[in-house]
């Protein structure tokens, strides 16, 4: 056969990858019945690879807006919701946060998912006075964005170090590894907060693995370094789906020692990628299913009813998010942003189903969400049950 | 290690093998292979997942999927331009580049309104989860008979290029297909087959992916796109044996890489590797040396 000429394969080389086609984000408007409504925007990733969270999250939402409206919305105006999907992509979510800032009948937005997508598209709300509800956006800086910016999903450095040191402190953890995905900022926040508690727990860190979320699939070299090492358990904070492939190839490669999770390991898509390996993972989370107020129950029952699948963390505090904009505009005579943002500073905190959070100073007249009680979770069998 | 290393090299040698074999036979560069690739991995999750077919089936019909998508390939983006003899301002290889590179894009779109954007798996219950130990470590069963039969196919089309009638016919159309033609081969035929081998080859190493790490969307085929011609080059471009190198070196500088060097850097060395060889031995480690003047 004919071999080829170097400059040809110098020139080939030099060919750039191929492009990715970007992807859209879909509109979905929830019905509200007509009448006044209070419309909020939901900007959330269904698609892509962040639609392991999102899609519980829009999930949540819509629950949530569906048992707020039949019990007669925000003092009998009901909610209607703007919905985008912003794909898991911060030029996505900018680009749709600029399409709802100008747009004053939205009083809220709840999202974006991501912190990236976060620090991206939150400076464009703040400009326009625009209140925004962060559920999952967990990295260190999101309510320093600006005024307008309300963390409402607890952060991970005010849970992690929580669970964190109830599995040391259950297990007698003397060593431990840490792997983190190096190029999210989210994952990053969850790497420091495990490491600073081990460390300050006087645990002997064995290994810090960093990896790259989007270009790794074979972690086996690194999880037969770990196991070399012998720790006593391995925390890891993994930015979306490569989680469940951690867990397999840590179930191949011998890993008997017990995995613990940040938020991405709550995603029921993950865990059921994961399968069996996901079997005895810890995650700490603000919400169980076990919970037995009134409300939970509810929303645990007509979740599954809905969805035809268990509720998650996730979509706990997505519904949370939005009976937070009820009670903040519970006593507002306008449906308006200056009134949403009057009411959400006004609040000290919220407690509907899960744990408790306080909205906690953190300086310059800004505040953040934390709960002083975490709840331990543990995968069996595709779902997350409180941890024995 | 070596097993990690051996694990890897399966994968990387069915992708790269297919790819070279083309460059060998049609002496294009097929930049919808790594298309093809993502294609089949989604399309055997698509149908153990979605359809609940058993894993043979799916194999079956993903690797058949894969041979009519390269023939499609040939058929849209190599033969009208071979046809015509179309030579661009920039030689004859740029054209079957770009158009190859027009359908590995159109392929991409064709595999997100498919197979969505959301990252697939395969489920439990196709899942192979026995290991082979093998002294004191071990390798998932995926991994090692996906590694052997690379092995044999490497030794199999070896063979069949250089001893049998059709190998003898593959290579004459290689190397002049006029002249092949006056002999009575039907050139257009051999593309179109190894066109159909090249896909097959992209489907297996797809499945021995996909079984293997669990996980592809749509974008999976960035992993492999550029990748993938470091692996062929390393070997020699358009040799068969040299993907085995190839594929075997790449696993391990990134199973090595991954185990000593600091996060990163592993990337930086294969590239670096592929540099250096270009500069003292252009034509890669199997390939052969063309003389001055020579084509």
């Amino acid at each position: 056969m004919k071999s080829p000429k170097a400059r040809f394969v110098g020139a080939i080389l030099a060919v750039p990858a191929l492009a990715a086609a970007s992807c859209g984000g879909t509109s979905a408007g929830a019905s509200n019945g007509g009448g006044k409504t209070v419309k909020i925007g939901v900007v959330l990733s269904t698609s892509g690879n962040g639609a392991v969270f999102g899609v519980d999250q829009r999930n949540g939402v819509n629950l949530a807006v569906k048992m707020i409206n039949a019990g007669g919305g925000i003092n009998g105006r009901l909610i209607s919701v703007d919905f985008r999907d912003s794909a898991y992509d911060k030029t996505q979510a900018q680009a749709i946060f600029a399409k709802m800032a100008p747009d004053n009948s939205i009083v809220g937005i709840i999202g974006p998912t991501s912190s990236a997508e976060a620090f991206a598209a939150d400076p464009l709300a703040v400009s326009a006075k625009l209140p925004v509800l962060a559920i999952s956006n967990g990295s260190a800086g999101v309510p320093q964005i600006g005024k307008y910016v309300h963390r409402v999903g607890v952060p991970e450095p005010m849970l992690l170090p929580g669970v964190a040191k109830a599995v040391v402190a259950r297990d007698h953890i003397t060593s431990a590894a840490v792997m983190y995905a190096s190029n999210d900022p989210f994952a990053l926040t969850g790497y420091q907060a495990f490491s600073k508690t081990l460390k300050d727990a006087g645990v002997k860190i064995t290994d810090v693995v960093p990896y790259d979320s989007d270009k790794t699939v074979n972690f086996t070299p690194q999880l037969q370094t770990i196991k070399g090492h012998h720790p006593q358990a391995l925390f890891v904070a993994a930015k979306s789906n490569e989680g469940a492939v951690i867990l397999r190839q840590a179930k191949q490669t011998g890993l008997s020692i017990p995995l613990v999770g940040n938020l991405s390991f709550t995603s029921t898509a993950l865990l059921q990628a994961a399968g069996s390996a996901a079997n005895g993972l810890i995650v700490g989370a603000t919400w169980s299913a076990s919970d037995t107020s009134a409300l939970n129950q509810q929303f645990v029952a007509q979740y599954q009813q809905a969805y035809d699948k268990p509720a998650t963390p996730l979509a706990a505090t997505a519904f949370n998010a939005v009976y937070v904009i009820k009670q903040a505009l519970s006593s507002a005579t306008t449906d308006s942003r200056a009134s949403l943002e009057q009411g959400l500073e006004q609040m000290p905190g919220y407690h509907f189903i899960g744990s408790a959070v306080d909205f906690v100073s953190v300086g310059n007249g800004l505040r953040d969400a934390a709960t002083a009680d975490p709840v331990l979770l543990q995968a069996k069998d595709g779902k997350l049950v409180p941890l024995g | 290690m070596t097993l990690d290393i051996v694990a890897l090299a399966g994968i990387y040698g069915m992708y790269a093998c297919g790819l070279t074999l083309v460059f060998g036979v049609l002496e294009v560069l097929n930049l919808a292979h790594a298309a093809t690739f993502a294609f089949c991995t989604l399309l055997a999750m698509y149908l153990t997942t979605t359809q609940a077919w058993p894993l043979w089936q799916a194999a079956l019909i993903t690797v058949l999927a894969g041979a009519v998508v390269a023939i499609a390939i040939d058929r849209i983006a190599f033969w009208p331009l071979r046809r015509r003899g179309a030579v661009t301002a920039w030689g004859k290889h740029i054209g079957p580049l770009l158009s190859s590179l027009a359908l590995a894009t159109i392929l991409l779109g064709v595999d997100q309104v498919a197979f969505g954007l959301d990252p697939r798996h395969f489920p439990d219950r196709v899942l192979p989860t026995a290991t082979l130990h093998l002294g004191s470590g071990a390798i998932p069963l995926v991994s090692a008979v996906s590694t052997a039969l690379f092995v044999v196919l490497v030794i199999a089309l070896t063979a069949a290029l250089r001893k049998t009638r059709w190998g003898l016919e593959v290579r004459a159309v290689a190397e002049q297909s006029t002249t092949a033609a006056l002999f009575g081969v039907n050139g257009e035929r051999r593309f179109i087959e190894t066109m159909a081998v090249s896909g097959a080859l992209a489907a297996l190493a797809g499945l021995a992916y996909g079984l293997t790490f669990n996980i592809a969307s749509p974008d999976t085929s960035s992993q492999l796109d550029v990748k993938g011609f470091a692996l062929v080059v390393l070997g020699g471009l358009g040799s068969v044996p040299g993907s085995l190198v190839g594929a075997t070196v790449i696993a391990a500088i990134e199973v090595s890489g991954a185990k000593w060097l600091p996060h990163g850097t592993e990337q930086l060395l294969v590239f670096g590797v592929l540099f250096l060889l270009l500069v003292v031995r252009p034509q890669g480690i199997f390939g052969t040396k063309i003389a001055a003047g020579a084509r």
